[in-house]
Formats: structure tokens, sequence, C-alpha cells
């Protein structure tokens, strides 16, 4: 499991890499919620080379979120396949956070 | 026990399996070779392999007296009778309150996700106590 974060126009871009389940989880959450979080600016996360979600990695995007957005910066994901997506569904997960087609459409959003 | 279609035996496939936190992947891939031949679409195996993730994750981290995980499947007529088994101490993951839907970020609860997953991804889902293990049986269809 791979993240990798930039700044794209001042927002901060993450991009998440391989499955998301129990194990992996476990080793990606600090890095990633610590790539976010501490910067209190808006956030976009790269899901288009996520395989598999279940709902540790459904906990770790809601927790980052919901801490960001406690500092009033915005979030929302961009990418999502269509078994990531049936997760999100189910979860009612997309309900609460923005789940966009492309990062375009999601950086316009957080900054819009 | 939990509502819905009476109890499937699962047996086409069985794997034995230590309770520790390798027993996820190493059930996941053994479940995979088994279903290979039968080239099913992804969106089911999808869901089999949310279900799976969720039930065997329950046992590894919440229930340390076991020490063993058995994971059964059969497929059969479009969908798969899934059954996790283990004999630690008993502990019935749909006994627990159902986290209400999600409504706003900040009312969101964290924990207690994957028994809603389980139940929305599965025709049906059952846990017996039996012969001093749980077991877990849960039905998944493509449809």
């Amino acid at each position: 499991m791979e993240v990798q974060f930039s700044d794209v126009s001042g927002v901060t871009k993450a991009v998440l890499e391989g499955r998301l389940d129990t194990a992996n989880v476990n080793i990606v959450e600090t890095r990633f919620i610590a790539g976010i979080v501490p910067k209190q600016r808006h956030a976009v996360v790269d899901l288009s080379n996520v395989s598999f979600i279940a709902s540790l990695g459904i906990r770790m995007l809601l927790s980052t979120a919901r801490a960001l957005g406690s500092n009033g910066a915005k979030f929302a994901m961009y990418g999502a396949t269509p078994s990531v997506l049936e997760v999100f569904e189910a979860t009612a997960l997309s309900d609460i956070i923005p789940v966009l087609g492309t990062e375009a459409e999601a950086i316009a959003l957080v900054t819009g | 026990m939990t509502a819905g279609a009476p109890l499937q035996p699962a047996a086409g496939f069985v794997v034995h399996l230590e309770n520790s936190l390798s027993a996820i992947e190493d059930g996941r891939v053994a479940l995979l070779s088994y279903l290979e031949p039968f080239r099913l679409d992804d969106r089911l195996i999808n869901r089999l392999e949310v279900v799976l993730e969720e039930l065997v994750s329950n046992v590894v981290r919440h229930n340390a007296s076991a020490t063993s995980v058995t994971v059964e499947a059969d497929y059969r007529d479009g969908a798969i009778s899934l059954a996790i088994e283990d004999n630690g101490a008993a502990f019935d993951p749909f006994e627990l309150t159902t986290p209400s839907r999600f409504t706003t970020l900040e009312e969101a609860k964290l924990g207690g996700l994957g028994v809603p997953l389980i139940r929305r991804l599965t025709q049906s889902v059952h846990y017996q106590r039996t012969g001093g293990c749980n077991r877990v049986s849960a039905v998944v269809a493509a449809s």
C-alpha cells in the first residue's frame, strides 16, 4: 500500500495505491492522516489505483475528512473504481464525503 | 441469530487458518483460487472479498481467545455460500447495535462499520454457536 502527497494549487493531493484492507490500513493510516490533517487546508484523494476497500479503509477516510472539517477545510475524493464505489454507497460514505470523477472536479469543489 | 434465509452449509471449499492477521489474506487467496474456474463477475467477487475480509477481521481483531479460523465456501446457482468458523469465546457480532446510516460528517460514528456493510452486501447472514465454535454463514450474490 502506497500513499504519495503533493500540492496542487494550494490543495493537498494524496494518491493512494493498493488495497485498503485490514493489514494495509494498519500500515498506511498514520502516514495518510499525518500527511493531510496537520496542514489544515483543503485536500483531495486520488482513488483510481485503489482496487479494494473495506470498513477500516472507510473509517480512515471518514476520520481524516472529519478532522479536516473541524479545521474548516474541505475533503473530496475522485477516481473511485466500481468496486470501491459500491462499498462507498453501501456504507453511505458517498452521502457525506464528495466523490468526483476527476482531479479537476475535486479541486474545483474544495476550492469553490 | 439474525433474520434471513435458512442457514445454508458451505462445503465445496474449506481452509483452516491460524487466528492471526495473515489469516485474512491467506483465506482470500485460497478462496479466489477455488472460485477461479467459475469465472465470476468482478462485482460478485468484490462483494465476497469485502464480506470475507469483515468476517475474518472480526475474529482476528476481536476474539483473541480463538486459535483457529476456518473458511468454507460453495458456489451454486449464481450465489456463494460462505461460512467463517472460529473456536474462540462466544461472540455474535450481529448482536451489537448497528450504527445509524451516515447523515452528516460530524455525526458519523467511526466504529462498527463492518456489520452494516456485511448486511448490505449479503442476501442473508446468520450467527450460530455450535460445538463450542462461533459460525457465521452468509450468502453473497451478484444481484
